[in-house]
């Protein structure tokens, strides 16, 4: 037991930031539904609502949300020391390792959905709705939520990029939105969401248990995979694209139709998107346009065997690296403008929000391809801050987009802004890597190799 | 005397047809530290997996406090204390976390000594581990393995990366462990000042077979080399069993011989009509003639 509790306060609290984070969201949730409950309605001086009451009332309502997604993003170390541990030998030799981790994982899941449960229950509480039903509806969605959400920032994280986990972030807030949409709809059976909450918790304890005894099999499939993967796949082509990462672009390209295929099941059902509400759409398609470009921002660590290799003043290697980047990203982009496109006219999309949404798709894969170049040492808050407020930015213009009422001169503004940003980002990212220096780029534990 | 920690039986494992270790079989006691020696891919790290249960042996068994290693109950692991080749740290957490994680799995854990140890060996328990150096990295990982002062520990090349220093407080620190002759250690390593220093039992693994094991003495005894110098033309073949190596140049021969004793050299010495002059060679002498 004290391993568990040891495991699940690591996962909040494993460095200043997270334990900043947690502590924000539980006073965020703790706080916000307090004041959310017991403020009394806010009035202006003509005893109707002011704009200042208003803002108010949005941020007192909003408070809360927010914190439960400090509490979420508190335990993001999650995925990272449980990956940790279960690749490590400390799985065999601390004692009932497995059992302890695996409990962890799954306490700290429960906990996080208990939290945004009840911080759903809470705005429930002074309407006529059963708050146990609101109460289960939270927590089996969020618990699903969660779920999903922790092997998201985990398949990001894996990249060690800041462009992964923030994409891996935006995703996650994304898909907090779930749980409101079954809440919402009253009707909507909760028998998936159960089953699909057990069925990835059955298999997560059964892989994590019974996978070290059947190592050897496992590894076998592995390694035949990998070998069609890699050796049948890759046929040559140009060095540097072998070098820099950009050789098999179809296999991010297909990748994302299983996302958005998803997506349309999750978001709307696919038979009967709601022609009215593009949003989702968009800002999903958006992410995943960010995704894509996101390998860019291994392209500074992996160039370094081409610089040794070939006789390109740095330059010049940043122009050919981006010349690869942009021949593997316009497969991706193709098949997400395609899909959009074709899951667009499925739903009676407008025709000015499909136009200027395929636009938009092409923003968000050029701002995020350049954001990532601009990486050439260790991430600072400004390029974080950098990194965040453009993300953020084509959020905001994906709901513009979304919007058939925009005027069309907004939106073209809106999106011609967006350009100059990625050009800056250009230009910021070409003059770092004419002094590119390998030390600060290369991954922790080579220079640590190295030193 | 007291029963073995560890007791192996023709212990074999195979991966497809390959086999990369074969017939090994031993004990550890209490109060041993034993020294695996060997060349690269002569089977140690595959050897000490085994033991450990990491990995199902393909032949043979092994056994650890009575136990099958590769079921080995929670009880029975918190006696063992284990340092991988490469940590196996979390680059997020500080020192002073990633003690606090792996502490907490154990029903006895000695703050005291671990304390003692980061102040010793010189690892600020506030550092972040990402920014610790890989001699510092290392010495965390032995530090997180004595912790629950385990009645065996086993360590695959630990010293590979640590300095001088480093290397001589942590040989101090194994020593201090089995002093008390209740527990055992097993490392394997290729710095063999080290394991001459402090191994009170070695095991030589060559061509993936447990090729020679013993105490160090024993092991200095038994293969010798022989500078022998005779009156006539030496055959072309000493008359002795076990000779691993021979240069032999009309009347003198230099040999290096296995399973020696004084009667094999009293024999020789009247078969050949040659006087004999046995050299008794460092471990690293012999390590190295045994892989020439």
């Amino acid at each position: 037991m004290k391993a568990v509790l040891k495991l699940v306060l690591t996962y909040f609290t494993g460095t200043r930031l997270l334990t900043v984070i947690t502590i924000l969201g539980a006073l965020g949730v703790l706080g916000g539904s307090a004041l959310f409950l017991y403020l009394p309605p806010l009035l202006g001086s003509q005893g109707g609502p002011s704009r200042f009451s208003l803002a108010v009332e949005t941020l007192v309502m909003l408070t809360p949300i927010a914190g439960v997604i400090g509490v979420v993003f508190g335990a993001s170390l999650l995925p990272t020391l449980f990956a940790r541990l279960a690749a490590s030998h400390y799985l065999y030799v601390l004692p009932y390792g497995r059992i302890k981790i695996l409990a962890s994982v799954f306490v700290t899941l429960t906990l996080v959905a208990l939290v945004a449960a009840g911080t759903t229950t809470v705005y429930y509480l002074r309407t006529p709705m059963q708050l146990d039903v609101v109460f289960e509806r939270a927590f089996v969605v969020s618990l699903l939520t969660c779920n999903l959400l922790y092997v998201v920032f985990w398949l990001t994280g894996r990249s060690s990029s800041a462009i992964g986990v923030l994409v891996g972030s935006i995703v996650m807030i994304a898909t907090l939105v779930l749980p409101l949409r079954f809440i919402a709809l009253p009707s909507r059976s909760l028998a998936g969401p159960w089953a699909a909450s057990f069925l990835i918790w059955g298999v997560l304890a059964a892989a994590f248990l019974l996978a070290p005894r059947r190592k050897g099999a496992v590894g076998k499939i592995r390694q035949a995979i990998a070998a069609r993967l890699t050796g049948a796949a890759y046929t040559g082509g140009e060095e540097v694209d072998f070098l820099v990462g950009t050789g098999r672009p179809w296999a991010l390209a297909l990748g994302q139709v299983v996302p958005i295929l998803m997506a349309a099941y999750f978001l709307s059902g696919f038979e009967v998107m709601a022609p009215s509400a593009p949003s989702p759409w968009l800002f999903f398609m958006t992410i995943l346009s960010i995704l894509a470009g996101a390998i860019a921002s291994m392209a500074a660590t992996r160039s370094r065997r081409l610089w040794l290799r070939a006789p390109w003043t740095r330059r010049e290697l940043f122009r050919r690296v981006e010349n690869a980047l942009w021949r593997h990203n316009s497969f991706a982009l193709g098949v997400l403008l395609v899909m959009f496109v074709v899951l667009g006219s499925h739903a009676y999309l407008p025709t000015n929000v499909l136009v200027f949404g395929m636009g938009l798709l092409m923003l968000g894969i050029a701002l995020s391809t350049y954001l990532g170049l601009m990486i050439t040492a260790p991430v600072g808050w400004l390029d974080a801050a950098l990194a965040i407020a453009a993300m953020l930015l084509l959020m905001i213009v994906a709901t513009y987009v979304s919007r058939p009422v925009m005027p069309a001169t907004a939106i073209i503004a809106l999106e011609t802004g967006l350009a100059a940003l990625a050009l800056v980002f250009r230009s910021i990212a070409q003059r770092r890597w004419t002094h590119l220096d390998w030390m600060r780029c290369r991954a922790d534990g080579d220079v640590r190799a190295a030193a | 005397m007291n029963d073995p920690y560890i007791v192996a039986r023709e212990l074999g494992k195979s991966f497809s047809s390959k086999a990369v270790l074969s017939g090994a079989s031993f004990e550890v006691g209490p109060g041993e530290i034993v020294g695996v020696l060997g060349k690269n891919g002569a089977g140690k790290t595959t050897l000490l997996e085994l033991v450990l249960g990491f990995t199902p042996a393909t032949a043979g068994s092994v056994r650890i406090f009575g136990y099958d290693s590769y079921r080995l109950p929670g009880a029975a692991k918190a006696r063992i204390g284990f340092v991988p080749q490469q940590d196996e740290l979390v680059n997020q957490l500080t020192a002073a976390d990633q003690i606090g994680v792996i502490a907490s799995f154990y029903p006895r854990w000695d703050d005291a000594l671990v304390a003692r140890l980061c102040d010793e060996w010189e690892v600020d328990s506030r550092q972040r581990i990402k920014n610790m150096s890989v001699g510092q990295r290392q010495k965390l990982s032995i530090l997180l393995a004595l912790g629950h002062r385990p009645d065996v520990l086993i360590l695959d090349e630990p010293v590979a990366s640590l300095d001088p220093i480093a290397r001589r407080q942590f040989l101090e620190q194994i020593v201090e462990v089995a002093a008390d002759g209740r527990r055992s250690v097993v490392f394997s390593s290729h710095i063999v000042s080290d394991v001459e220093r402090l191994a009170n039992k070695i095991w030589i693994l060559k061509d993936q077979r447990m090729y020679w094991q013993g105490d160090f003495d024993s092991l200095k005894e038994s293969i010798v080399r022989l500078h022998v110098r005779a009156t006539r033309m030496l055959p072309e073949s000493l008359p002795v069993p076990n000779v691993l190596k021979l240069k032999r140049n009309g009347i003198s021969a230099t040999a290096i011989v296995k399973d020696w004793g004084p009667d094999v050299e009293k024999r020789l010495s009247i078969e050949l009509e040659a006087e004999i002059e046995v050299e008794h060679l460092a471990l690293e002498d012999i390590f190295l003639e045994l892989h020439r």
